[in-house]
């Protein structure tokens, strides 16, 4: 194959992945050269696709990455997920009119925490320790203009799924699927135990677990977090 | 718009008469146009005649592009479909071709569907289509691939 000019394989890299293009480093050194220059890292973020993996941080501070393969989803700026225990509304605030205001939440009993997907719209998770129902609502885009909708998307009922205080999850909307920790009650030596395992939770209802650290860890809860790989360096 | 009848001529001596807002998608041909309105036959030094009737396709589909999301919808599906007609040597030879046309839709097009092609690929196999010589020492490569060894972990998980 004749050798391409470089202003087109700069072309075709920049929709190339940020996973795949780490894997092409090793190639030679000028592509090596080109993936650390900023003007490309930065052609690259506004051209590629984005990815999305799941980032866990945990209480000893140990950053976990998985890949559940959720393709597709954009979420870049995690700071604003909120988590709040309100009781029964979220707040909000309009930068427009400089004004708090409250958001009703569909129906609350129990746990209930928030995340966002794709930084366009909030989602819940409500869950009643009481009948172990848990229900994934989510609302529509939020562009200020819209009265805030929310619509029901998953409805689980697993007994042995307990979520407490600060649960935190994600929902993909694409691969139609839930993401979040919840503790496993288990009887060992007579004693209750709880462990913390992460559960994805499809569109059947279907619940994968998994566990993710060493056992040493596992009372802590963590902090799940959507990821978006990219060249482009925190200066 | 007029209908002026241009004819473009390849490499290879192919002869193809498209109309003129056809032939103004390459904005090659456009440019040519502006300079000197008379001409009516361009020859175009750098496409094969197999090449040049694919993007003379393409721009035929692309010649009124209307802002309606059905209108988009239905041209994206045409576009992918499109693309599924060529192996990884022609897509070579139609980005190629559209960065000497000048076709910004197609050139955007054809890059992200080799990106979305050579993604999975292996190190060995994207030299081989881009000609690249590796020029690393053995211990450099091994350097090089132990710091980014996760992102290698992620080429072996299956894809759904």
């Amino acid at each position: 194959m004749s050798e391409l000019p470089w202003d087109i394989v700069e072309e075709i890299l920049c929709h190339v992945p940020t996973t795949s293009l780490k894997r092409l480093r090793s190639n030679c050194k000028r592509w090596n050269r080109l993936f650390n220059d900023t003007r490309f890292a930065r052609k690259h973020f506004d051209k590629a696709v984005r990815q999305s993996l799941i980032l866990m941080l945990t209480v000893e501070c140990r950053f976990l990455l998985m890949n559940v393969n959720l393709h597709g989803v954009s979420a870049r700026d995690v700071t604003d997920k909120e988590e709040k225990h309100l009781g029964t509304f979220l707040v909000s605030f309009d930068y427009t009119k400089e004004r708090f205001e409250r958001l009703g939440l569909p129906c609350h009993r129990g746990t209930a925490a928030v995340s966002v997907v794709r930084e366009e719209k909030l989602t819940v998770l409500l869950h009643d320790a009481n009948t172990s129902r848990t229900e994934i609502w989510v609302t529509n885009k939020i562009d200020g203009t819209k009265v805030v909708a929310w619509s029901m998307v998953l409805a689980m009922d697993h007994p042995e799924l307990v979520f407490g205080f600060r649960v935190s999850f994600l929902v993909d909307e694409e691969k139609r699927c839930v993401v979040c920790w919840g503790q496993k009650r288990m009887v060992k030596d007579g004693k209750i135990h709880y462990k913390v395992m992460v559960h994805i939770i499809d569109e059947d209802n279907k619940v994968t677990k998994v566990d993710f650290a060493p056992s040493t860890m596992s009372s802590y809860r963590p902090l799940l977090l959507n990821y978006v790989p990219s060249l482009v360096q925190i200066q | 718009m007029s209908s002026n009848k241009i004819v473009l001529t390849s490499s290879d001596g192919e002869s193809f008469e498209v109309e003129e807002v056809v032939a103004r998608k390459l904005q090659i041909v456009g440019h040519m146009l502006e300079d000197d309105c008379v001409i009516n036959e361009i020859p175009l030094q750098n496409v094969t005649g197999d090449i040049l009737s694919m993007v003379i396709e393409y721009c035929k589909t692309h010649v009124d592009e209307e802002e309606s999301e059905e209108a988009q919808t239905k041209l994206k599906t045409w576009d992918e479909e499109f693309m599924k007609k060529f192996d990884i040597k022609t897509l070579l030879q139609i980005i190629l071709a559209a960065n000497y046309l000048n076709v910004k839709g197609l050139l955007d097009l054809v890059s992200q569907t080799i990106a979305d092609t050579i993604k999975d690929y292996t190190p060995e196999q994207i030299r081989e289509v881009f000609g690249v010589e590796n020029d690393y020492t053995e211990e450099e490569e091994a350097e090089v691939r132990k710091e980014n060894a996760w992102a290698f972990d992620e080429a072996d998980t299956p894809k759904p």
